[in-house]
């Protein structure tokens, strides 16, 4: 109950009372989640604090690779020590899969033992859960001897995750919102499938809206550096008429032409990037006549990451990751908190 | 059929598709009054936003007294959206005008979304008895309005 001041109690005789003017943080911010359209932040600040990156020799073994990413709720119990009973579980259930008969097609092998590690230095607060490493591997007979071949890996991360978020989970939660998968869809589906059976989530596909791909490509075209060589490419979708137009930069002009929008050392506002996009779409039309801005953008690719709209991801450089990742954990977060949609889901 | 027994079943009504406004002045004299504009933009298209942009500022401050109706369409696809909803709402909030999300695909969602027009079409031409534009536009447009500032 508001305590009313005397003025305030004045009024009440009179009928006429004034609650709490002030709305607590939690109030509002709860007010905000069921407003029907959350609009994103405006501005984004730009990652200062490289990320302890412990391993160097994970890490890489991240890069170079096509990942096909997915959105996880919060897990339910999850341990950190108990990942060995993890991946012994988890090579039973798809033991059990194959004997079923589910996944029957030619030429794909299906592993038969997982692997559960923890990927450390993968987060940029102490408030982070640690990340975590899967491997399914397949014993083949090598010329000499059992050979593992790694079949299948993914990992789960959160970098850098909305506090207020995380803090109000009840305890037995651990929220790893991003899931990355490489290897056969079956092989996913499977995990998948277990993960969500033993853990009480839910997974779903990610897809990236042309607008954060837009973001991406300001994002990354900020952190160019000299050891990068590779051509920044952007590709636009035209649905109707089924053409891909595909526009490739020399990552010093991309640079040069954010350098002379950007101005805020600290922090990109959204203003920054559409100007960015616009320019591009401007050059585009003078010498081709075709107006970018009616189309989507669907591809983006830098030397630093490649983004697809459909949720795939390509990580190339080990320095930058942390100009990548809290850009997908916040989309992530975005997700869970304020469009609980229920996307296509894993299976 | 109303009260009346007058038949507004049979009023004509004329639709005039035009790209961007204003309209061109040659046909001024012959063209017909207009009472209700539908500004038709597309969540995948940023181009159709800026040009209903630069359109609106084409349109009679009269108008803006519930007879200009905002339309979205393409909210469903996540992957190729261009624009967020919220950047459209805010649009409609500051020409105090109702946004509709829409889905042209299927044909029943356009017949659905047609005949939702056509009432808002009878309202604004002062076909229907006791309701006006303006008293309709304020029963579509929920209470709570967009933040002004994008924080």
């Amino acid at each position: 109950m508001e305590h009313l001041t005397p003025a305030k109690a004045g009024m009440a005789r009179l009928g006429v009372c004034f609650a709490n003017a002030d709305a607590s943080p939690v109030v509002l911010r709860t007010v905000k989640r069921h407003t029907p359209f959350h609009h994103s932040s405006a501005r984004r600040k730009i990652p200062r604090t490289n990320l302890p990156v412990g391993n160097a020799e994970q890490i890489a073994v991240l890069l170079q690779k096509q990942w096909h990413l997915y959105h996880v709720t919060p897990l339910y119990r999850f341990s950190y020590s108990m990942l060995k009973k993890y991946s012994n579980e988890l090579s039973v259930f798809i033991a059990t899969e194959k004997k079923k008969g589910m996944a029957i097609e030619g030429g794909i092998e299906l592993g038969n033992e997982a692997k559960f590690s923890m990927l450390s230095g993968l987060r940029a607060t102490e408030n982070d859960p640690e990340a975590v490493f899967i491997q399914i591997m397949a014993k083949t007979a090598a010329h000499q001897g059992v050979d593992k071949k790694v079949v299948w890996s993914g990992w789960m991360c959160c970098v850098d995750g909305d506090f207020s978020f995380l803090e109000s989970l009840p305890v037995e939660f651990i929220c790893l919102p991003l899931l990355f998968a490489n290897g056969p869809d079956i092989v996913t589906t499977m995990v998948g499938e277990w993960l969500q059976k033993t853990f009480d989530c839910y997974i779903s596909a990610f897809p990236i809206s042309s607008e954060n791909l837009t973001w991406m490509a300001a994002m990354w075209a900020n952190c160019f550096s000299d050891s990068v060589h590779r051509m920044m490419e952007l590709e636009w979708s035209v649905p109707p008429v089924q053409l891909t137009i595909s526009l490739s930069i020399h990552p010093e002009d991309a640079k040069a032409l954010w350098d002379s929008i950007h101005t805020n050392e600290d922090e990109i506002t959204i203003e920054e990037v559409e100007l960015f996009m616009s320019s591009l779409h401007s050059h585009f039309y003078r010498h081709f006549g075709v107006r970018l801005a009616a189309t989507q953008l669907v591809h983006v690719s830098t030397g630093i990451a490649s983004a697809h709209c459909d949720g795939k991801l390509m990580l190339f450089n080990c320095k930058h990751i942390d100009h990548v990742l809290p850009f997908l954990t916040e989309l992530a977060f975005h997700q869970i908190q304020y469009q609980p949609r229920l996307c296509s889901s894993i299976d | 059929m109303d009260g009346n027994n007058n038949d507004y079943s049979a009023f004509l009504s004329v639709f005039h598709l035009a790209k961007r406004l204003p309209l061109p002045a040659e046909n001024e004299h012959s063209r017909p009054r207009i009472d209700l504009i539908v500004f038709l933009m597309d969540l995948r298209n940023q181009h159709s936003v800026e040009t209903v942009k630069a359109s609106l500022a084409y349109v009679d401050v009269n108008y803006f007294l519930g007879k200009v109706c905002f339309l979205a369409v393409g909210g469903r696809a996540v992957k190729h959206q261009s624009i967020e909803m919220y950047t459209l709402k805010q649009l409609a909030d500051s020409y105090s005008s109702p946004l509709i999300p829409a889905e042209l695909e299927s044909a029943e969602r356009r017949s659905a979304i047609a005949q939702r027009l056509i009432q808002i079409l009878k309202v604004a031409a002062g076909l229907v008895p006791g309701v006006s534009a303006l008293a309709l536009s304020s029963l579509i447009t929920p209470s709570f309005k967009t933040e002004t500032q994008r924080c």
